[in-house]
C-alpha cells in the first residue's frame, strides 16, 4: 500500500463515498433486464415509422398525380393555399387580418 | 419483521431472477456503487450510464458469484470493470514524461477537515480520463502498477508516469483550495 499523502487524502475521502442515484437509472435497468426497448429506442422507432408514412404519402400524392384524380387535386390545393395568404400578411399588414387571427 | 435482511438469501433470490429481490439489492448497493462510478466518470451522466450497465451485468452474471468473499466486493469489481470497458471504448493511454515525485506536506486529516468529499470528487473528475483511471486504480482501489498494466494493456512505466501526473495535478488543486480556506479563517 502506498504512503503518499495525496493518495491518502483521496482514498480516505472517496473510498466509501456514497451518492444519491436518480430514479431513472432503476427504470432503465428494469427495462433493459426485461428485454423491453428503452424509451429512447421507442421514440427512435416511432420517428422512423412516422418518417416512412410521411415519405410514402408524399410519394403517393406526387406519383399518383399523373392521372389527375379529384383527391390529388384537392390535397395540392389545400397545401398550396396558406403560402400566398402568409405572403399577403407580410406585404400588407392590416387590422382586419390580425383580428381574424386573434379571433381564432 | 425485524428489519434485518439476510443478505445471502437476497442474493439467492436474485440468482432466481426475482425482480423484487433485484430491486432490494439495487436499493442497498446503488448509492455506494454510484460513488465508485462517479470517480471513474467525467460527469454524472457518464456515471449513470456506467451504473446502469454495471447493474445489468451484476444481475446477469450473479450466477457466477460463489459466496466466497463479500458480495459487495464482487459487485464493486464488476462496476470497476464496466467503467474500464467504457473507458477503453473512448480513449487510449499514453505514456507521459516522467516528472519528479514529490508529495504534499499537508496531513490528510487537516485537508479532509476543510475540503468535502464532493469537492475531492470534482477534482478527480477534472483529470483527463487516463490520469483519472490510473489514479483510481492505484490510489483508491489499491492495485499495483503490474496489475494496472495488465488491466489496461499498457506498460508499467506508462502506469507510473500517469499516476505521477495525476498526483501532481491533484496536489496543486488541493493545496490551492486548502490555502484559500486557511487564509480566510
Amino acid at each position: 500500500m502506498t504512503t503518499n499523502n495525496i493518495d491518502k487524502i483521496f482514498r480516505n475521502g472517496l473510498e466509501n463515498h456514497e451518492a444519491e442515484v436518480p430514479e431513472s437509472v432503476w427504470q432503465n435497468i428494469e427495462q433493459q433486464m426485461s428485454g423491453r426497448p428503452s424509451n429512447r429506442r421507442i421514440w427512435l422507432v416511432a420517428a422512423s415509422v412516422a418518417l416512412l408514412i410521411g415519405a410514402s404519402a408524399v410519394w403517393m400524392t406526387t406519383g399518383g398525380s399523373q392521372p389527375v384524380t379529384p383527391t390529388a387535386g384537392t390535397t395540392v390545393d389545400t397545401t398550396a393555399a396558406p403560402q400566398p395568404a402568409a405572403a399577403q400578411i407580410d406585404y400588407a399588414p392590416n387590422y382586419a387580418d390580425s383580428a381574424v387571427f386573434e379571433g381564432k | 419483521m425485524t428489519g434485518t435482511i439476510d443478505f445471502d438469501e437476497l442474493v439467492r433470490q436474485c440468482k432466481k431472477k426475482s425482480v423484487v429481490a433485484q430491486h432490494k439489492l439495487y436499493k442497498m448497493l446503488a448509492p455506494k456503487l454510484f460513488g465508485v462510478c462517479l470517480r471513474y466518470a467525467g460527469n454524472r451522466t457518464e456515471a449513470e450510464d456506467i451504473l446502469q450497465d454495471g447493474f445489468v451485468k451484476i444481475f446477469t452474471k450473479i450466477g457466477q458469484f460463489d459466496f466466497k468473499g463479500s458480495f459487495e466486493g464482487w459487485a464493486r469489481r464488476v462496476m470497476v470493470n464496466c467503467a474500464l470497458s467504457q473507458y477503453r471504448r473512448e480513449s487510449r493511454l499514453y505514456a507521459v514524461d516522467d516528472i519528479a515525485e514529490y508529495d504534499t506536506q499537508l496531513s490528510p486529516d487537516d485537508v479532509l477537515s476543510v475540503i468535502s468529499a464532493d469537492e475531492l470528487m470534482q477534482m478527480v473528475q477534472q483529470l483527463t480520463p487516463q490520469y483519472r483511471t490510473v489514479f483510481n486504480l492505484y490510489a483508491i482501489e489499491g492495485f499495483s502498477h503490474q496489475e494496472i498494466s495488465k488491466m489496461l494493456n499498457i506498460t508499467e512505466g506508462t502506469s507510473k508516469s500517469n499516476l505521477s501526473r495525476a498526483r501532481c495535478l491533484l496536489q496543486e488543486k488541493v493545496e490551492a483550495v486548502y490555502g484559500r480556506r486557511r487564509s480566510n479563517v
